[in-house]
């Protein structure tokens, strides 16, 4: 344990404590640890370099390619809303017309829905019924009709 | 192994056909020191390899511009500083933990006598130091164990010299407190 570590000379006397620990480093280091890090490190470094280096090259030579696949991209990306935004105005537009004869003052609902069930007769029968006895059919073909 | 001067370490490194060399002689003659002033700081020894290789890539990279304003070893010195207080700033946010988490963890392992090899005062010492504010940590390790003078300290942590005084001076004296009362 050093005994000539530097604490100011009036805290001294007053950290007795203090004193006793003294300054030395007492963690543990792996063995041979410094003997191959500057290798670890010169390798880093350089790696970086040629990768930097590269990077540029690379970008520079494509940039036009680059350019292009961009545009491309962000042509594939909004492609999808302007095309639902295109469609959704001819539906919006029906949908306008529709609302319109609905809510317009010369068309009544009440007198529409009628007038799209009168496949009835005045009497309310079925069209159907009215058919089978207009044209004198045998009820009974059908009743025994396997 | 031959000593070289900052200044010729310098000069070698701004030649194209000796800048290996330079880089190589650099990290050899400081990374002893630089991985303590580290360790100190993260305590862990994984944390403190990765951090100081980041500090050398750092210098590589811009040891070119280094303007000679202070000395090589101050200009380092901070880098390490600088990249020691991010590492642990980052850990926090990655992990979302709060501060006393990350010394729980860490007094933990200066329990560890694979990690620690230091007598009973000196785990009580490093328990102590981990505990300090930030700043006040800081300096106590750069005057406690580098023995850094407060002039050069101020150059580093670009804080007055009686700031640095009065910073060192809690420190010793929290510090004293824990080691007695624990």
């Amino acid at each position: 344990m050093k005994t000539d570590f530097q604490i100011e000379d009036n805290l001294n006397e007053t950290f007795s404590e203090l004193s006793k620990a003294g300054n030395e480093n007492c963690f543990v280091v792996p063995k041979g640890y410094f003997d191959t890090l500057p290798e670890k490190i010169m390798g880093r470094c350089t790696k970086k370099k040629i990768r930097k280096v590269f990077v540029k090259k690379h970008i520079y030579k494509f940039k036009y390619v680059y350019s292009f696949a961009a545009c491309l991209f962000v042509f594939i990306l909004l492609y999808p809303f302007a095309h639902n935004y295109f469609n959704k105005t001819e539906t919006q537009q029906t949908n306008y017309v529709d609302e319109y004869l609905l809510s317009s003052d010369g068309v009544d609902e009440t007198a529409l829905t009628e007038a799209l069930s009168e496949d009835t007769n005045q009497n309310g029968t079925d069209v159907k019924e009215d058919y089978i006895l207009d044209n004198d059919v045998d009820n009974n073909e059908f009743i025994n009709e396997k | 192994m031959e000593h070289y001067e900052d200044i010729d370490l310098l000069k070698m490194f701004h030649q194209e056909e000796t800048r290996r060399q330079a880089f190589n002689l650099l990290v050899i003659k400081y990374q002893k020191k630089i991985y303590w002033i580290i360790r100190r700081l993260l305590i862990d020894h994984e944390d403190t390899n990765d951090t100081l290789q980041n500090v050398f890539v750092k210098i590589w990279m811009n040891l070119e511009n280094f303007e000679g304003k202070s000395s090589l070893f101050t200009w380092i010195y901070r880098i390490a500083i600088n990249e020691s207080v991010t590492f642990l700033n980052k850990k926090r946010r990655v992990f979302f933990l709060p501060m006393q988490s990350i010394e729980n963890d860490l007094v933990e392992k200066i329990e560890d006598d694979n990690f620690f090899n230091g007598n009973e005062i000196q785990k009580k010492l490093q328990k102590a130091i981990l505990i300090l504010p930030k700043k006040q940590k800081l300096v106590f390790n750069m005057k406690y164990f580098d023995d850094l003078k407060y002039e050069e300290m101020a150059e580093i942590l670009n804080v007055s010299v009686g700031t640095l005084k009065s910073t060192y001076h809690i420190a010793v004296k929290k510090i004293e407190e824990y080691l007695k009362t624990n």
